[in-house]
Parts: C-alpha cells; sequence; structure tokens
C-alpha cells in the first residue's frame, strides 16, 4: 500500500472530472492534486459518448433566460433554480473557453453552428457533428497534460472508501489500483466526486458499463444527503439489436430534429397524435412514453420496439452531419434509405444525484460534487445538450471553488474516525473475500437480474406493488453479494471489478426505489401508473434522502419532503406570461 | 490439437466459431499461451461481444479493455485475426470460422489482451499537444480542422508501425499526427519548439512511408499523409 499527500482529490476522469482538475489549476500554481479514474481519462465514462452537443444560449435572439425556462419546463420546475440559472448564464462562456482550448465547434458561414433538440424553444445545441464528446473530452485531456508538475494521473483506478476525520469531514480516499491489484491511501484536503451516474441499472442502457454509481455509494456510505433520486430518463431512441453490446446505444437526438419519423408498427406516425406540436421533436419523457405505450398496447416490432424511418432525410445529410451514427448503422448492414431502424427507449442520465449548492458543496464538509454525481440541475427531465454543459460549466466553478477550500484548510486532517491501518485492512479482507468462495453466484449474473428487476418494476413505468417486489429482490441480492465466486487475481479482474460495481449499484438501485415511492405522482422521467397525474399542489416539491454518518442499514433512510424555491420563475409566472411553448409540454399525464 | 477452455464442443451448428485467445500475465505466467473457446455467434454480434459471453460465462480471469462499445472512445484495441481492429466494430460473422485475439505490439503488456495505452502518451506529451491561448486559430485553419475526424487514441496505428517497432525514440503516428494539426491551424507559440523536435531523431523523417497507420485507423485518418505535410513544411 502506498501512501500519497495531496491537497485535492478529484475522482472521475470524464468533462467534470477534467473541468474539475483544469478549474483547479487555474486558481493556483501551488495547487496539487491527483486526478483518479476508473477507466482512461477521457476514454471512458458518457463524456465521451456525447453525440448530440452544448446548450448555450450564443445567438441574439436566445438568451440566458430562454435557456433557463425551457430547462425549468422540461424539469417540471423541480430543479433548483439557482443551480440552473449558473448553468444558462455560464454556459455560453464555457463554449468561449472551450475553443480556447482547442476544442472547435461546427460553423455556418463563420459562426457556431447549433441543432435543434428537443423541448428547446431556440436552436442552441452547439456541436462539433455527433461526435462532440470526443472533441471536448480530448482537447480538455491535451490541455491537463500541460499541468504535469500539478496534476498526477491515477488512470484504472478505482475509489473503495473515502477517509473521514472524526466530526465526519472528509480527509481523503482509499483507492484501489484495478492494473496492480494494491491500494493506495490519499490524504486530501477536498475531495471531488465526479464519477458519474448509474443508468447501467437498466437491463436496456446507454453508457458505459463501468459507469456504476460508485461516487453515490461512497458519498451514502459517507452520510450525504440526495435529492430526487428517483427522476431518472429513458433516452426515447435506443437502438433495439438484442444479443449484442450495441443493444441501448443512442440513436442521435439531432436526426429527429431534422426530420426523423417514428412509425409504430401499423405504419402510424403516432407522435402526431401524442405531441401534434412537437411531434418527435418533443421533450424525451413525453417521446418515451409514447412509445412505451405503442409497444405495451400491442402496436410496437417484433423484438419490442418502433421504427425510426430516416428515410426522406438526405443521404449526404446524414453521412456528412452525422458520420458516426452513418457508421453505427452500416455496421449493422442498414441502409438508412430502405430500411427502418428499430428503436425502445434506454436508460441514460440521472437527473436526481448527491446534493449540492451552486459552489458543488454537498452535506459532508470537504466534499464536492460534480456532473451527473450531483443532483438539482435538470429536475424530473433533462433537455439534450444540458448533461456536457452541466459537466463543464459546474466542473470548472466546483474545481475552483473545491481548490480555494483545499488552500484556506491550512493542514491535512489527520485524526480519523478509524485508524488508517483498521481501514486498510478490512478493505484488503473484503477484496480477497471473493476468491475465496469456491463456488457461487457470478458477479455478472447478479448484475443481470439486478438490471431485470429495475427494467420490469422501476423502470419507465412504476407502480408501488412493483417497487416493494423490486427491494425485497435487491436486498435478496444484498444477501448473495458475499457468496459471489471469482477466480483468477486481484490484479486486472474484470469480475472483480464487476463485483464492486454490482454493491454500489444495489445501493443507488435502493436509493431510486424509496425516492421513488415516496413520490406518488407522475412527473417527467418518474411515471407512476397508480398515481398517474401530475400534481403540482403536493408535489412541487424535492425528495431528499441519506442514511446518518456511521448508520449501517438502509431500511432506516431519512427522508424528507422539501417545497421547491422559486427563486427565478414559477409555473404560474410562465403560464402568466403565454410561453412559446404550447400546452401538452407543460400538461401532460 | 485445439483444447477448448469451455464445454460448448458438441453442438456443430452453422453458428459457432472457435475463439483463441493469447493469453499471458506478465510476472504471474512464466510463458505466453492460447485458450481456445468454442461459442456461438449470433448475427449482429461483434468480437466485443464475444468476448463479453466469454468472459462472463467461461473465464471470469479474461482480460480485455473496452468502454462505450460504439466505436467512440476507442478503448478495446486488439489483434483480430493479425490485423488491428477495435472489437466493438468489428462483426464476429465476416472472420470466418477461426478468430484469433492477441494484444495490440508496440505497447507494454498489462495482461491478456489489455496493453498500457497510456505509454504513447509520455512521446504525446513531448509535442506540447495542448492549443495555446495565443495561437492564432484562423477561421481558414479551424474550417481544414473542422474536416478533419478526431484522432480516438484507439493506438491501433501505433501498434502497425513498423518503425515504432525497431526504432523506440520514434515519436509515432499520432503524436506526430497531432502536431500537423495543430500547426496546420495557424501561427503558435510552440511552432519553434515543434520544428526542432519533429526534425531531430526519433521525428518526421524517420517515417518510412509504410503507410500502414492509415490502413488500420478507424476514424480514417492517414498519419503518414499529416507527416509528409510536416517534411513538406520544415524541409531539411
Amino acid at each position: 500500500m502506498e501512501t500519497l499527500k495531496t491537497n485535492m482529490v478529484i475522482l472521475g476522469g470524464g468533462a467534470a472530472g477534467l473541468c474539475a482538475a483544469l478549474g483547479a489549476v487555474q486558481v493556483s500554481s501551488s495547487i496539487r492534486l491527483i486526478l483518479v479514474s476508473k477507466g482512461l481519462i477521457g476514454k471512458s465514462g458518457s463524456s465521451r459518448m456525447v453525440q448530440g452537443g452544448f446548450n448555450a444560449a450564443l445567438k441574439g435572439d436566445d438568451s440566458w433566460k430562454l435557456h433557463l425556462e425551457d430547462t425549468l419546463i422540461s424539469g417540471e420546475f423541480i430543479n433548483r433554480q439557482d443551480l440552473v440559472s449558473t448553468l444558462a448564464k455560464e454556459a455560453p462562456r464555457c463554449i468561449e473557453q472551450l475553443e480556447n482550448w482547442g476544442c472547435f465547434f461546427d460553423r455556418k458561414e463563420g459562426n457556431i453552428h447549433s441543432k435543434t433538440f428537443g423541448g428547446q424553444t431556440k436552436s442552441r445545441t452547439v456541436h462539433r457533428k455527433d461526435f462532440t464528446g470526443i472533441e471536448v473530452t480530448s482537447k480538455l485531456f491535451d490541455q491537463l497534460l500541460a499541468f504535469e508538475e500539478q496534476v498526477l494521473f491515477l488512470q484504472e483506478c478505482r475509489a473503495l472508501q473515502l477517509l473521514q476525520n472524526e466530526s465526519g469531514a472528509v480527509a481523503g480516499v482509499i483507492v484501489f489500483d484495478i492494473r496492480k491489484g494494491t491500494l493506495y491511501l490519499i490524504q486530501a484536503k477536498v475531495v471531488v466526486l465526479a464519477t458519474g451516474g448509474a443508468a447501467t441499472l437498466f437491463s436496456v442502457k446507454a453508457p458505459p458499463m463501468e459507469k456504476s454509481g460508485d461516487g453515490m455509494a461512497l458519498a451514502y456510505r459517507a452520510g450525504a444527503q440526495f435529492v430526487d433520486m428517483e427522476m431518472v430518463q429513458f433516452h426515447p431512441t435506443g437502438l433495439v439489436v438484442p444479443g449484442t453490446l450495441l443493444n441501448g446505444s443512442v440513436v442521435e437526438e439531432g436526426l429527429r430534429g431534422i426530420g426523423g419519423k417514428l412509425l409504430n408498427s401499423q405504419g402510424e406516425r403516432f407522435m402526431e397524435r401524442v405531441s401534434p406540436n412537437h411531434k418527435e421533436c418533443a421533450n424525451r419523457d413525453v417521446l418515451t412514453r409514447a412509445i412505451y405505450r405503442e409497444v405495451k398496447e400491442g402496436r410496437g416490432t417484433e423484438n419490442g420496439g418502433v421504427w425510426l424511418d430516416l428515410r426522406e432525410l438526405k443521404e449526404d445529410v446524414i453521412k456528412d452531419e452525422f458520420p458516426n451514427m452513418w457508421k453505427r448503422i452500416s455496421l449493422l448492414g442498414k441502409d438508412p434509405k430502405s430500411d427502418l431502424l428499430e428503436v425502445f427507449p434506454t436508460a441514460h442520465y440521472m437527473m436526481g444525484g448527491i446534493r449540492i449548492n451552486p459552489y458543488g458543496q454537498t452535506s459532508i464538509s470537504g466534499l464536492f460534487s460534480v456532473g451527473e454525481d450531483a443532483g438539482g440541475v435538470h429536475g424530473a427531465n433533462r433537455l439534450g445538450g444540458n448533461g456536457i454543459a452541466d459537466s463543464v460549466v459546474f466542473g470548472l466553478r466546483v474545481g475552483q471553488n473545491a481548490a480555494i477550500a483545499a488552500i484556506n484548510e491550512s493542514e491535512l486532517q489527520r485524526n480519523f474516525q478509524l485508524s488508517l491501518e483498521k481501514q486498510c485492512n478490512q478493505l484488503k479482507k473484503k477484496l480477497q473475500s471473493p476468491f475465496l468462495n469456491e463456488k457461487g453466484v457470478n458477479p455478472f449474473y447478479l448484475r443481470k437480474k439486478l438490471e431485470e428487476t429495475m427494467s420490469q418494476l422501476a423502470g419507465i413505468c412504476r407502480n408501488e406493488q412493483g417497487m416493494i417486489s423490486a427491494l425485497h429482490f435487491i436486498e435478496k441480492l444484498k444477501e448473495w453479494h458475499p457468496r459471489t465466486y471469482i477466480n483468477g487475481n486481484l490484479s486486472y479482474n474484470l469480475a472483480l471489478q464487476e463485483w464492486l460495481n454490482v454493491e454500489n449499484l444495489l445501493i443507488v438501485a435502493s436509493l431510486i426505489i424509496h425516492s421513488a415511492l415516496l413520490r406518488r405522482e407522475s412527473r417527467g422521467a418518474h411515471w407512476r401508473e397508480d398515481y398517474p397525474e401530475k400534481n403540482d399542489r403536493d408535489w412541487l416539491s424535492n425528495i431528499v434522502i441519506f442514511k446518518e454518518r456511521d448508520q449501517e442499514e438502509d431500511h432506516q433512510l431519512k427522508t424528507k419532503i422539501e417545497p421547491v424555491s422559486f427563486t427565478m420563475m414559477s409555473p404560474e409566472t410562465v403560464n402568466s406570461r403565454k410561453s412559446i411553448l404550447p400546452p401538452e409540454t407543460k400538461l401532460r399525464s | 490439437m485445439k483444447a477448448y477452455n469451455n464445454d460448448l464442443i458438441a453442438g456443430g451448428g452453422i453458428n459457432l466459431v472457435d475463439v483463441k485467445i493469447r493469453r499471458f500475465h506478465p510476472g504471474k505466467d512464466q510463458h505466453p499461451y492460447y485458450s481456445w473457446f468454442r461459442v456461438e455467434s449470433a448475427a449482429n454480434q461483434t468480437v466485443l461481444d464475444i468476448l463479453t459471453v466469454i468472459l462472463q460465462e467461461h473465464e471470469l480471469s479474461l482480460s480485455f479493455r473496452f468502454s462505450c462499445r460504439t466505436g467512440l472512445c476507442g478503448s478495446c484495441g486488439m489483434i483480430i485475426n493479425d490485423e488491428e481492429k477495435l472489437a466493438c466494430q468489428t462483426l464476429a460473422n465476416t472472420l470466418g470460422q477461426e478468430i484469433t485475439l492477441e494484444p495490440l505490439k508496440n505497447y507494454p503488456l498489462i495482461k491478456d489482451l489489455t496493453v498500457d495505452l497510456t505509454t504513447s502518451y509520455s512521446k504525446y506529451k513531448k509535442i506540447a499537444p495542448a492549443f495555446a491561448k495565443n495561437h492564432d486559430g484562423s477561421i481558414s485553419g479551424i474550417s481544414r480542422y473542422l474536416k478533419h475526424f478526431p484522432c480516438l487514441h484507439c493506438g491501433l496505428c501505433y501498434s502497425k508501425c513498423k518503425v515504432v517497432a525497431i526504432q523506440p525514440s520514434f515519436l509515432g503516428p499520432i503524436s506526430l499526427h497531432q502536431m500537423y494539426v495543430l500547426e496546420d491551424l495557424g501561427k503558435n507559440p510552440f511552432s519553434n519548439y515543434r520544428k526542432q523536435m519533429a526534425t531531430h531523431e526519433g521525428g518526421i523523417f524517420d517515417c518510412m512511408s509504410f503507410g500502414c497507420c492509415g490502413a488500420v485507423c478507424p476514424q480514417s485518418i492517414n498519419p503518414m499523409e499529416s507527416i509528409h505535410h510536416l517534411q513538406h513544411k520544415w524541409k531539411k
């Protein structure tokens, strides 16, 4: 075991983590930080996979206020408004900053071009064809390489446990080196969680498999508060390719923006019926429910999807503006000019997460959170293009704030709750434990069962009875977990990684369901068939959920239901101004 | 003779493929060896799908790297039937009845099919890869830049490069392509430094123009062409 001491640790090598690191080194040349990434920095996680783009109000007829309004309407007004206004105000400046770092976005007549995305009154999604994520993450990493003296990269390492001092403040982290199979004990003044969400909990999903709510699980164990965990976004158009890992990968929203149509098995363009004004450009939650209903009511395809029809689009436009989509479609042997694509909603993003303030501080001293780890920005439904904007805007901001906090903290904490040696020994013993089982459950099987349970009982459509059954099954899986069998050794062992992933996913699954049981209404991504109506009278509120520090059992979860604070805009003010958005985006069941 | 590591030997259906995987864990194994698996291969399944089945159902200790599974991250590069490819972008049914999987070359091996891709970053860092703030980034430079597909840093070209194989100081296709992209963007403060770096030993004039790099690039980038542009710009 190696011991390291530093000012700050950032967990996560996606856009949020990279931006947090760049934000921190800008604060002072004296800042030293360690960037810990479970995969290769900039190459793992979801930021790399961003196809669509980055929302920023850049055009003359657009403004941060319209961006704010669209985000709040889409989020069904349970977003935390101070976070949304920060996002909308700072996004244009971040685009400028990104271009200064060599991330160039597509242009038309010299100006930055933007796409039309669902639920937005203006076309404000800035992009680089359909590989915006590669452009952003690779250029952020290039920039960071210049700060070699300040930043230590620990790639293919995962955090196992936060270190807390006697008063509960976070003072470091224990990290497992996936390649070597050894531990690092890192003492730090602050820790930033930027590991992403856990939408991989479902059978059909878009994010990379290694995203397993690690930051959320660490924060949960440390006693942090979570907000609106029931809000899990399903992207309406995930590819249906049974039996392959391409199943659930996203078909870019921009293709619907330029005229891609959704058809049921009877050939009907059902979005004309469901959302006559927006059709395929309606919000993601509207499309997801509509597709789910078509399939449920027997108008789906053989594989349980609907058709995406791109036949009327110009071949050159798809090839030129969506080259990765073209490649993916071609890989499947399809020709968009003659073949229909089979699609179904795919688990995509978690709007809920660790509760933060606009400085990225969590409820635990010394612990910051940013990106998909954190909740509150997107409310009940995230707009396409707001995800990477969130990671960059808050990444830079939270990185700076965490660095300032680290500078202000004069010394490393040394009075830990438990002796460091004891904590490390406990972890070593735990890591060895599945190798000692002579036979047992395979961790991949465990994950499959968890995914099936979540999809069937707590996915797109939920009810109380189903979710209670899901909780019971999750308890069973928690009992099975210690009996898992793994062979080989600790270094680069994918089964061991999956075992650790499942442990974290079980925590996040449980938080999602507990929160979803409390919200007795349907709002945005949270659709309850036993409470199908949106209920503004009782539920314009955030659900806060957490366990007390040192409390072991999660059936003693603490919950709080807090009314939303309408500091910028309320549903009434928007309605009274006769917002440009037609009624069905606001008044839906 | 094939000794299968799983029990799916019977069957003989047309969808069965034999997968031969090079195994080696430096420091643990004495010698590299091959494991054989017979697996079912369905339509649309990629090599990555097949590897995942082998891992989850037959060989829990097998190592390989992947992330996005859609050709965007460049993590799953390996040698598939003697050719550098991304496992997630290679359909199994295009490869015949026997598939041989080996780790990328020119990188230190971590375990089985996983190599340490980060080693080429030490060379990459040498060329000052970051876009500098006082770089002019002219519109014409940017419009040329936007026509390039971005490099995934998947390492396929670096593995295929015959010069890297015999001359470890060669900066290699990834770094030199990035150098060309940055220089093509317009005037910048690192030009002189990069010129010096590029015209020294291990730089652009050590490229032997085999063209292997461009042939394996999943993004259709041709690093050799980028190197030729730099050779023309900074003639000896």
